[in-house]
C-alpha cells in the first residue's frame, strides 16, 4: 500500500516544514523574549521525530528496490562477477517503462513541436570537448583514504558532515542556518572554498583513516582511444548536446535557414562517477533525452506561450531561496514571465511544457517544483536556469534542467574548429554600416616585423 | 535510364578463365609476330613480305584487342567489378549526405573516421526499423527485452573469449608509423589485380581467387609471407610494412578514479544476456524454450575504417537470445515458415563452385542441410523481417558458413547476405552457438547457468562415483593433496573406469595432474571408484543458444541502396534521385501541397496537417512559392510515399510516389485513405480502383 505511506511520509515533513514556519514568524513580529525561546524549543523537541522520518524514508525506499530487483525492472549489472558500481541492467519490465516514457517524450516534444530527432556518437574526438570546456571542468573533488585507497568525493564528506552537525540538539539557531547553506550550496564549491569547512572532515567515513589533502580534480568523462596507435584521444560523451552544436550548421540549411528550430537526441551518456550511491539516481551509464531550442537572441518570445501561460505550478524563485524559511510556492507561470522570475518566454514555455509531461507520466504535482538556480549555482554564460525538481526519498532530486545558455556553446565550437555556426537575418531594409578597411602595406611591414609579419597583417585587418 | 544495379550475375569463372588463356596466347603470338617483322626488316627482306608480315602483326594486335575487351567486360560486370558499383555508391552517398539521412560525425573538426550521425530523415527510418523489429520479433515471439550498460567490466569479457581473441591482425607502416589491417591490404592488392592487370596468366589469376577466398584463415605467418611474395608495401607511402600482429579491437577505458578496474565498450550486446540468464529464466518461470532480445549500441575500435556505413566503429545491434533445450531444437512455430522459398547457399554449394540457388526452408530443415528446427525458423523469420522492409528478395541469399568460418561451438551458422554496391554483405548472423556461452560464464564466475527438467516418472540411472580417501592422499602428497583431489574428482566415466580396472589388476596407477604438469602414483586404497544407481527425478543441464544478431546499420545502408533510383526529368534533361522506401519505413510519409501560395489552399493544408497528426502520420507541409513538379522531385528524394496537392476548397488529389499515379479525394477522406495506405490497410491498388483518377499532364518536373 504505497499510497498511505507516501501520505505518512508528506504529513511528517509537512509537520516539520510547519514548526520551522512558525519560528520565523513569531521572531518577525518581535514577540515578548519568553514566547520567543518558547518556540524555538519546539524544532529542538521535533528534531528526533526527523529521525524518525529519515528512517521511514529508508524503509520505504528499501521496499521499493526490492520489489523492482524481485520483479526485474531493474538490477546491478553482471551481478554473478559481483557487478560495478553505479551501473544497472533494465529487466523486461523496466525496459518497457523507458520505451513507454521515450515514447511519450517523442510525442509531447519532437512531433508537437516539430523537433528534428538527430542521433550522434557517443564516441567523442577530445577537440569537441576541448572546446566545450568538458576536459578542464567536467569535475568532481576526490579524497582518497590514505590507508586502503579508497576514493571519496569531498562534497558529499562534507554535506554528511553538515547533516550530522545538524542533528546536534545544542548548536544555535544561527550555525544551523550556516549549516544550511554549506549543505545546499556544496557541489558547486571549488577545492579553496571546501577548505573552510574541511578541516572538520578529515578522516574517512566508516574506517576513520586519516584523507589526502587538499582535494584533487578528477574528470568524469571515461577517456579512450581511436584506432590502433593510441594517440588519437577520445572520450565517451557526459552529455547528448555537443553532437547537435558541431553539426548546427547542417541542421540550419536543413530547416531552411530559418529560426527558430529545435533539434533533439535521445541517447546514452556516460559519467565515470568517484564513488556512485543514491542507488539508481547516480549512475555511470544512463539515458539522456535533451533538446537544443535555436532562437533568435532579440526575439525570445514563444508563439505558443499561451498554450501553458495559464498553468499553475510549485515554483521556487531565487529570491525566495535566499530568505529562510521560504517554500516553493504555487505561482502562475504567466505571471513568473510577466514579472521577470522567469527570463523570456520561450524559457517558460519550456517550463510549462515539462511540467505537463511530467505530471502526464504520473508524477505527483504536490512532490514536482521548479527551483530557479541560485546566482553562484549557474554557468557564467547561462543567463537564466530552471530546474524541475522531484521529491523522493532521498529528497529533492533534479530530474530536468531547463537552462538558457545563450550563445556560449555556439560561439565555442565556431571559435575552435573554424567553422562559423552562424545564422543570418535578411533586413526589410538594408542598413548603412561604417567598415574600417586597412590595406597594409606588406613591403613596408615585413623588413621590420620579419617572422611576425602574418600576424601583423592580420591584426591590421579589422571589420 | 534509371541508376539501378539489376541483379548479379554470378562470375563465370570458366568463360573468365578461357578468356585470360586466351589472351595470354594472342600476348604471345604478337610478341611472336613482332619479332618475325624485327627479323625480316634486319635481313632487308623483300617489301611485299616484310608488308605481308606487318599486316598479321596488325591482326593478331586486333584480335589481342577483342579478348582484352570482352575479358574487361566481364570483370565490371562480375562480382570482382567495381566501376559501375561505385559510381552508384557515389550517387546514393551523395544523396544521402545532401538530404541529411547522416553525417560525418564531427566534422567542423575534421571527424573521426568510422564514426557517422543519424541526421533527421536517417533517424527516422532507424526509429521505424527498430519499431517494425520490436513487433516482429519481441511482440510476436513474446520475447524479453532488456537493457544493459555498454561499458563492461573486463571479467565478463575475459569468459566470453574477447579480451584474447577479438583481434585483427595489423600492420604498421615501418617509417611512419600509419597502420593499416594486413587483411585488407592483401585483398586490395588481389583484386586490384585480378581487375586491372589484363596481362596476367590464368593460373596466376586463379591462385589469387584461392588467396582471396582462404584468406580469412590465415594466420599472422601466412599473411605476413604473402605480403613478402606479393611485395605489398604501405598504401600511400610505398614505405615496407611490419610483420602483422594482432590488435584488440575492444575500446578500452578504466571503471572509477582508481585505475584498477579496466573495463571495455561492449563489442556486442549478448554478454549482458548471457549474465543474467539465470534471472530471466525464473522471471520465466523456469521454462525452455525462452527468449531474450536487446537493441544497443556497440562499439569495434576498427583500424582504419573504410567501406562507408557498413564498417563503423559505433554502432547499432540488435540481438536475440534465444534459449533451447539442447536435445529437443524442435519449433512449434516452424510450419508458419517451412513453405518459404528462397535464395540459400549451403556449404557443399560454396565448396564446389555453385551459386546460391532457391531453397525450400522446410526441405533443408529435413534433409539436415540447417541444422535444426529452431534454427531454419529464425531464418525463415529474418528473411520475412527483410523483404518486408524493402530489401530485394532476390539481392538476399543465406549463406551457410564453411567449417573454418565457424567457432569450434557452434552446431551451425548462416549468414543473411544482402547485395550492395560494396559486394555481398552480412547484415544478420544467425547462429546455433550450442551451450558455449553460458557454460564459459558458469566456469568463470562460479554462478551455474542451468536449467532444469523434471521427469514425469523417476528415472533409474548409473551414477559414477570417485571418492579420494583424503586421509592416504595426504599422506602421500602432503601439500599438493588439493590438486590431487580435485582432479581425480574432474575424471570422466571412461577415464574413472581404466582406472579402476587397472588398480584392481595391478594395485597402482600413474595419474596425470595438469594443475601439478606431471604424473603421480595413485595405489588401490587412495580412492574408491565405482557406479550407484539412484533415482533423478529431474535432469540439470546447460541450454543452447540460437543467436540471430542483426547489424541495424548494415540493414539500412543496404536498404537505400535497395530502395534508390534514378528517372528522367520531364524535360529530360537531367535525372531525378527516388528513394522507394515502403510507407513501413520511409521517414516522412506525407507532405502537403497548397498548389498555389493561396491563404485558403494554406487554410486546407493547415487542417488537413491537424488531421494526419492527430492519426499518427509524419507528414510536412511545403508552402514554399516552388513550382509543384520541383516540390515532388523534393519529396521523391526524401522517399516521401504520398503526396496530398490542395488545388481546391473541396477535394484535393493524393499521388503516389513511384507510379506518379494521383486520385481525387474529397477533404474528410484525405487524412484516413492516407493513414489506411501508410499502414498497409489498403494498398495503391485498392486506392486506385475505388477513387477518381486525376491527370495532371503539367505536374511533374
Amino acid at each position: 500500500m504505497d499510497a498511505p505511506e507516501q501520505s505518512f511520509l508528506r504529513e511528517k515533513s509537512l509537520a516539520v516544514e510547519d514548526q520551522e514556519l512558525a519560528v520565523g514568524t513569531l521572531e518577525d513580529s518581535h514577540a515578548a523574549k519568553p514566547e520567543t525561546n518558547a518556540a524555538i524549543e519546539l524544532p529542538n523537541k521535533s528534531k528526533p521525530e526527523k529521525s524518525a522520518v529519515e528512517k521511514d524514508r529508508e524503509d520505504f525506499r528499501e521496499a521499493v528496490v526490492k520489489t523492482l530487483d524481485r520483479l526485474l525492472f531493474v538490477h546491478k549489472s553482471f551481478d554473478i562477477y559481483h557487478g560495478v558500481a553505479g551501473l544497472y541492467d533494465f529487466g523486461p519490465h523496466g525496459r518497457t517503462v523507458e520505451l513507454n516514457i521515450l515514447s511519450l517524450w517523442r510525442k509531447c516534444f519532437v512531433d508537437e513541436e516539430d523537433m528534428m530527432e538527430v542521433a550522434c556518437t557517443a564516441l567523442t574526438p577530445e577537440a569537441v570537448f576541448n572546446a566545450s570546456g568538458h576536459v578542464k571542468k567536467f569535475t568532481d573533488l576526490m579524497v582518497k583514504d590514505e590507508v586502503d585507497g579508497a576514493f571519496h568525493r569531498a562534497d558529499h564528506l562534507v554535506k554528511s558532515y553538515c547533516e550530522n552537525r545538524k542533528k546536534d540538539p545544542t548548536i544555535s539557531a544561527e550555525n544551523a542556518a550556516e549549516l544550511d547553506k554549506v549543505i545546499a550550496h556544496v557541489e558547486d564549491l571549488s577545492a579553496e572554498e571546501l577548505g573552510g569547512v574541511w578541516n572538520h572532515c578529515s578522516t574517512a567515513p566508516v574506517t576513520k583513516n586519516p584523507l589526502s589533502h587538499p582535494p584533487r580534480p578528477f574528470n568524469l568523462m571515461f577517456q579512450t582511444s581511436f584506432g590502433a596507435s593510441g594517440s588519437l584521444i577520445g572520450y565517451l560523451r557526459p552529455e547528448t548536446a555537443q553532437g547537435s552544436f558541431c553539426n548546427f550548421k547542417d541542421y540550419y540549411n536543413l530547416n531552411g535557414r530559418k529560426l527558430p528550430f529545435a533539434v533533439a537526441q535521445v541517447g546514452r551518456v556516460f559519467r565515470n562517477e568517484i564513488s556512485p550511491r543514491q542507488g539508481l539516481l547516480r549512475t555511470r551509464e544512463f539515458t539522456l533525452a535533451e533538446i537544443e531550442h535555436f532562437v533568435h537572441p532579440e526575439h525570445k518570445s514563444h508563439s505558443k506561450f499561451s498554450d501553458v501561460a495559464k498553468l499553475e505550478l510549485l515554483m521556487f524563485p531565487r529570491e525566495e531561496q535566499e530568505k529562510p524559511g521560504q517554500f516553493a510556492k504555487r505561482l502562475c507561470l504567466g505571471e513568473a514571465v510577466a514579472k521577470g522570475h522567469v527570463n523570456s518566454e520561450t524559457l517558460g514555455f519550456f517550463i510549462g511544457r515539462v511540467y505537463l509531461f511530467l505530471i502526464r507520466l504520473g508524477i505527483d504535482k504536490e512532490r514536482l517544483r521548479f527551483r530557479h538556480h541560485l546566482a553562484n549555482e549557474m554557468a557564467h554564460y547561462a543567463t537564466d536556469c530552471w530546474d524541475a525538481e522531484i521529491e523522493c526519498s532521498y529528497g529533492w532530486i533534479e530530474c530536468v534542467g531547463i537552462a538558457d545558455r545563450s550563445d556560449y556553446d555556439l560561439r565555442a565550437h565556431s571559435e575552435k574548429s573554424g567553422h562559423a555556426l552562424v545564422a543570418q537575418e535578411k533586413l526589410a531594409e538594408p542598413i548603412e554600416v561604417e567598415k574600417l578597411a586597412i590595406t597594409p602595406e606588406m613591403k613596408e611591414l615585413g623588413p621590420a616585423f620579419k617572422g611576425n609579419q602574418k600576424n601583423v597583417v592580420e591584426a591590421l585587418e579589422v571589420d | 535510364n534509371p541508376i539501378s544495379i539489376a541483379p548479379i550475375q554470378i562470375p563465370m569463372d570458366a568463360t573468365e578463365q578461357s578468356l585470360r588463356q586466351s589472351l595470354s596466347e594472342k600476348s604471345s603470338s604478337v610478341e611472336a609476330q613482332g619479332n618475325a617483322v624485327r627479323a625480316l626488316k634486319a635481313s632487308r627482306a623483300a617489301k611485299p613480305e616484310i608488308d605481308a608480315a606487318i599486316e598479321q602483326l596488325n591482326k593478331l594486335k586486333l584480335e589481342k584487342s577483342t579478348v582484352e575487351k570482352e575479358l574487361q567486360s566481364i570483370i565490371s560486370s562480375s562480382g570482382n567489378g567495381s566501376l559501375n558499383r561505385e559510381a552508384f555508391r557515389k550517387a546514393v552517398v551523395n544523396t544521402l549526405e545532401r538530404r541529411l539521412f547522416y553525417i560525418p560525425s564531427f566534422k567542423i573538426y575534421s571527424g573521426v573516421a568510422g564514426l557517422f550521425d543519424y541526421g533527421p530523415p536517417g533517424c527516422a527510418i532507424k526509429s521505424n526499423v527498430l519499431s517494425f523489429w520490436r513487433q516482429h520479433f519481441i511482440l510476436e515471439e513474446n520475447m524479453l527485452e532488456v537493457d544493459c550498460p555498454c561499458v563492461t567490466p573486463e571479467v565478463v569479457l575475459k569468459a566470453s573469449g574477447h579480451v584474447d581473441k577479438f583481434t585483427d591482425l595489423m600492420v604498421k607502416d615501418e617509417k611512419t608509423g600509419t597502420c593499416y589491417r594486413a587483411d585488407h591490404l592483401l585483398k586490395d592488392y588481389c583484386t586490384e589485380k585480378l581487375e586491372k592487370d589484363l596481362t596476367i596468366s590464368a593460373e596466376k589469376a586463379a591462385e589469387l581467387k584461392d588467396v582471396l577466398a582462404v584468406m580469412e584463415d590465415f594466420s599472422p605467418e601466412q599473411l605476413g609471407a604473402k605480403i613478402r611474395e606479393y611485395g605489398i608495401t604501405a598504401p600511400d607511402t610505398k614505405n615496407p610494412l611490419s610483420d602483422p600482429y594482432p590488435f584488440n579491437l575492444m575500446f578500452q577505458t578504466s571503471i572509477g578514479p582508481s585505475g584498477l578496474i579496466p573495463g571495455y565498450m561492449r563489442p556486442e550486446t549478448a554478454q549482458g544476456i548471457f549474465v543474467n540468464f539465470k534471472d530471466l529464466y525464473y522471471y520465466n518461470g523456469k521454462k525452455l524454450p525462452f527468449a531474450a532480445a536487446q537493441i544497443g549500441q556497440a562499439f569495434r575500435n576498427e583500424i582504419s575504417p573504410r567501406q562507408g556505413l557498413l564498417r563503423v566503429r559505433e554502432f547499432t545491434l540488435a540481438e536475440i537470445e534465444h534459449f533451447v533445450d539442447p536435445e529437443n531444437k524442435s519449433h512449434p512455430k516452424f510450419s508458419d515458415v517451412a513453405k518459404l522459398e528462397f535464395l540459400m547457399f549451403p556449404r557443399e554449394e560454396q565448396m564446389s563452385g555453385q551459386s546460391a540457388k532457391k531453397l525450400c526452408l522446410g526441405e533443408a530443415v529435413a534433409k539436415g542441410t540447417v541444422n535444426n528446427e529452431t534454427l531454419g525458423y529464425f531464418i525463415g523469420r529474418v528473411y520475412l523481417f527483410l523483404t518486408r522492409l524493402g530489401i530485394d528478395k532476390e539481392r538476399l541469399r543465406f549463406r551457410q558458413h564453411l567449417a573454418n568460418e565457424m567457432a569450434h561451438y557452434a552446431a551451425d551458422c548462416w549468414d543473411a547476405e544482402i547485395e550492395s554496391s560494396y559486394g555481398w554483405i552480412e547484415c544478420v548472423g544467425i547462429a546455433d552457438r550450442s551451450a558455449y556461452d553460458l557454460r564459459a560464464h558458469s566456469d568463470k564466475s562460479g554462478t551455474p547457468l542451468v536449467a532444469e527438467e523434471k521427469f514425469a516418472e523417476p528415472k533409474e540411472v548409473e551414477k559414477l562415483v570417485i571418492t579420494p580417501v583424503k586421509k592416504e592422499l595426504g599422506l602421500a602428497f602432503k601439500g599438493n593433496q588439493k590438486n590431487v583431489v580435485e582432479s581425480l574428482e574432474a575424471m570422466n566415466e571412461e577415464e574413472a573406469m581404466e582406472m579402476k580396472a587397472t588398480l584392481e589388476s595391478k594395485g597402482e596407477v600413474e595419474f596425470y595432474v595438469c594443475t601439478l604438469k606431471k604424473s603421480v602414483n595413485i595405489k588401490k586404497n587412495m580412492v574408491s571408484i565405482s557406479k550407484e544407481k539412484k533415482k533423478e527425478h529431474q535432469r540439470v543441464f546447460t541450454p543452447s543458444v540460437i543467436e540471430p544478431s542483426f547489424g541495424i546499420g548494415r540493414i539500412i545502408y543496404c536498404l537505400y541502396e535497395h530502395c534508390f533510383s534514378t528517372r528522367p526529368s520531364k524535360a529530360g534533361d537531367e535525372q531525378l534521385n527516388l528513394f522507394r522506401f515502403p510507407p513501413l519505413v520511409a521517414p516522412i510519409k506525407c507532405t502537403v501541397f497548397p498548389l498555389v501560395q493561396n491563404q485558403q489552399f494554406e487554410e486546407v493544408a493547415k487542417v488537413i496537417s491537424k488531421e494526419l497528426a492527430s492519426v499518427g502520420i509524419s507528414h510536412k507541409i511545403d508552402i514554399t512559392g516552388t513550382s509543384i513538379g520541383k516540390r515532388y522531385a523534393r519529396t521523391d528524394e526524401l522517399g516521401v510515399p504520398f503526396a496530398i496537392t490542395v488545388d481546391s476548397d473541396t477535394s484535393v488529389t493524393i499521388r503516389e510516389r513511384d507510379s506518379k499515379d494521383q486520385v481525387r479525394v474529397t477533404l474528410k477522406e484525405a487524412a484516413s485513405v492516407v493513414s489506411s495506405v501508410s499502414e498497409g490497410k489498403m494498398t495503391w491498388q485498392d486506392v486506385w480502383a475505388t477513387f477518381p483518377h486525376h491527370s495532371s499532364a503539367a505536374a511533374d518536373e
